[in-house]
């Protein structure tokens, strides 16, 4: 999955489980002027899963920060605090009535979060405090009209072209788990599959009706760059930004005997995505917790499993005969400048023709990198690799494709980009798991732009 | 209460400078003493964490709230060592 249950350490903790991260020039802004940062939470949340439905951890610090020098420190961190109240505690429902709007006293979990800003050197700034989340989709009963009444109005409009949402929403990544975790099958070609190859299908979309916890922040772009500049030029530096996003935990946390919790000591990190996938795919087992501890400064110690990747030696093995130029390649030992570019460093102007670049520096990093001056359209969900600059890996937009982009990747359709000796074998420029957006009804075309979660009542269907 | 890395980094600093002027303090007593000294930084309820790093050197992390001191103290340490030797039998 993107970074849904990535790591052994955090797959077992989901609150603080960083599952997708999203950073885009806002589609519905008529002048570009506004960045949308959107870090999800809480993976394969089954839309039934009460009567403790999906909430944030009151005990979880969730951050997102952004680096505008391209040194991978953050310049600019966005914080959210979450509180939860327990209206009656002498009941075990969820809600005790209709929950008709998000003051309604039915609903017997409301939570609420602080929002804080920290720039660099540490001065915080409190952009708003006891902003309601909505509840989760129960179903009409318990939460008709979900997002006319509960959904948008947890929108909140901070000021200055500042809004924000925290709360769940309707998966918008799609992928195959059930065929890629089968020792890399993709259903559209298992025909090949070195291992019981049957006729090849379709994919089938694992995250299909499942929902996730969002946080998204939309800021205007002069409060990420370096120094309040406009990000209109492609080509000026000042426009690209890193963005990451973590969860972390109190150092010490004390269970008393009668359930309940103390937590002390200051917050550790336990979960960091930059890049989907990464640590998903490209970071080994034993290496995986470390990674999710670690700031994206000290990433040069990963750098080997990004120019050497398990999966593009696996790729050859598992479809025989389909990938030899990628399989000499790899045999070869040389390092993939290509995949370094794309995750590590940001894509030099120049590389891809067209693309004006993300390039933040030297920096060994993994981060998201957005130039802010490209302003948006959605012509591909294949983002540059499909020739639309304003999608993945120029930040990444709810609906772009990356397992796909990042597998023809790694099956070496990008290595030409810095090795123009190298001819990719054909199908790295096709290849795919079979699942695509079309068969996802639920992206808005306003923020927060994931949506409607599904209601337990309704999904799983009958 | 929220607390940036940088802000706790800037605090771990002064906890660090802490640690080194108390590394004199030899007495439990003393340590008592200090954790309810009004001049000191108030503790969020009654409690706090102690995690003995090692008791051959004396690395105690004090964990308070949002913060951490490195506390070294090696007869504290021993002391520590030894009643939890005496509960473990």
């Amino acid at each position: 999955m993107s970074s849904h249950r990535e790591a052994p350490a955090i797959s077992k903790d989901p609150v603080a489980d960083n599952t997708d991260l999203y950073a885009f020039v806002s589609t519905d802004d008529p002048d570009g002027k506004t960045v949308t940062l959107i870090a999800n939470y809480i993976p394969l949340e089954g839309p039934a899963g009460g009567p403790n439905f999906y909430e944030f951890g009151d005990d979880v610090l969730y951050e997102i920060h952004v680096d505008n020098d391209g040194d991978a420190k953050a310049d600019i961190t966005y914080q959210f605090a979450f509180t939860t109240q327990v209206l009656n505690p002498d009941t075990f429902l969820y809600n005790t009535g209709q929950i008709a709007d998000l003051n309604d006293q039915h609903w017997n979990r409301p939570q609420f979060y602080s929002v804080t800003q920290v720039k660099g050197g540490g001065v915080s700034t409190v952009l708003g405090d006891k902003l309601a989340c909505p509840p989760c989709n129960i179903g009409p009963r318990s939460t008709p009209d979900y997002e006319a009444r509960l959904g948008s109005k947890a929108v909140h409009d901070l000021g200055g072209s500042v809004k924000v949402f925290a709360g769940q929403r309707g998966e918008g990544f799609y992928v195959d788990l059930g065929s890629i975790f089968d020792l890399l099958a993709l259903r559209p070609f298992q025909s090949l599959h070195r291992f019981h190859p049957p006729e090849s299908t379709s994919g089938v979309n694992a995250t299909k009706d499942l929902n996730v916890n969002c946080i998204a922040i939309q800021v205007p772009k002069t409060a990420l760059t370096r120094d309040g500049s406009a990000a209109v030029d492609p080509a000026d530096p000042r426009a690209v930004i890193g963005v990451w996003a973590t969860a972390s935990r109190q150092k010490a946390l004390i269970r008393e005997k009668d359930g309940k919790l103390h937590n002390s000591g200051p917050f550790v990190q336990v979960s960091r995505l930059g890049n989907p996938l990464v640590n998903e795919v490209v970071i080994p087992m034993g290496t995986k917790d470390l990674w999710n501890a670690q700031d994206p400064d000290a990433d040069s110690q990963f750098l080997k499993y990004v120019q050497h990747p398990e999966v593009a030696g696996l790729l050859p093995f598992l479809y025989p005969g389909v990938f030899p130029n990628l399989a000499a390649f790899d045999s070869s030992g040389k390092p993939r400048a290509d995949l370094v570019a794309i995750l590590m460093t940001g894509i030099p102007a120049g590389v891809v023709p067209t693309f004006p670049g993300n390039f933040t520096g030297t920096t060994i990093a993994d981060m998201l990198r957005l130039n802010m001056a490209i302003k948006p359209n959605n012509a591909s969900r294949l983002g540059v690799v499909g020739g639309d600059n304003s999608g993945f890996p120029n930040g990444r937009r709810v609906s772009d494709d990356v397992v796909t982009i990042e597998l023809r990747a790694i099956a070496g359709f990008t290595i030409p980009l810095v090795d123009n000796t190298y001819t990719p074998d054909p199908p790295a420029a096709v290849i795919e798991d079979g699942t695509n957006n079309s068969a996802i009804p639920v992206y808005l075309d306003r923020f927060p732009y994931l949506g409607t979660p599904s209601s337990g009542y309704d999904k799983p269907a009958a | 209460m929220t607390v940036s890395r940088r802000t706790f980094l800037s605090r771990s600093t002064v906890g660090l400078a802490t640690a080194g002027a108390l590394a004199a303090v030899p007495s439990l007593a003393t340590l008592a003493k200090l954790s309810v000294d009004p001049e000191a930084a108030p503790l969020e309820g009654d409690q706090l964490v102690a995690h003995v790093r090692s008791v051959s050197s004396g690395d105690i992390t004090l964990l308070v709230g949002t913060t951490e001191v490195v506390y070294r103290d090696k007869a504290i340490a021993q002391r520590l060592a030894r009643a939890a030797a005496r509960a473990g039998r």
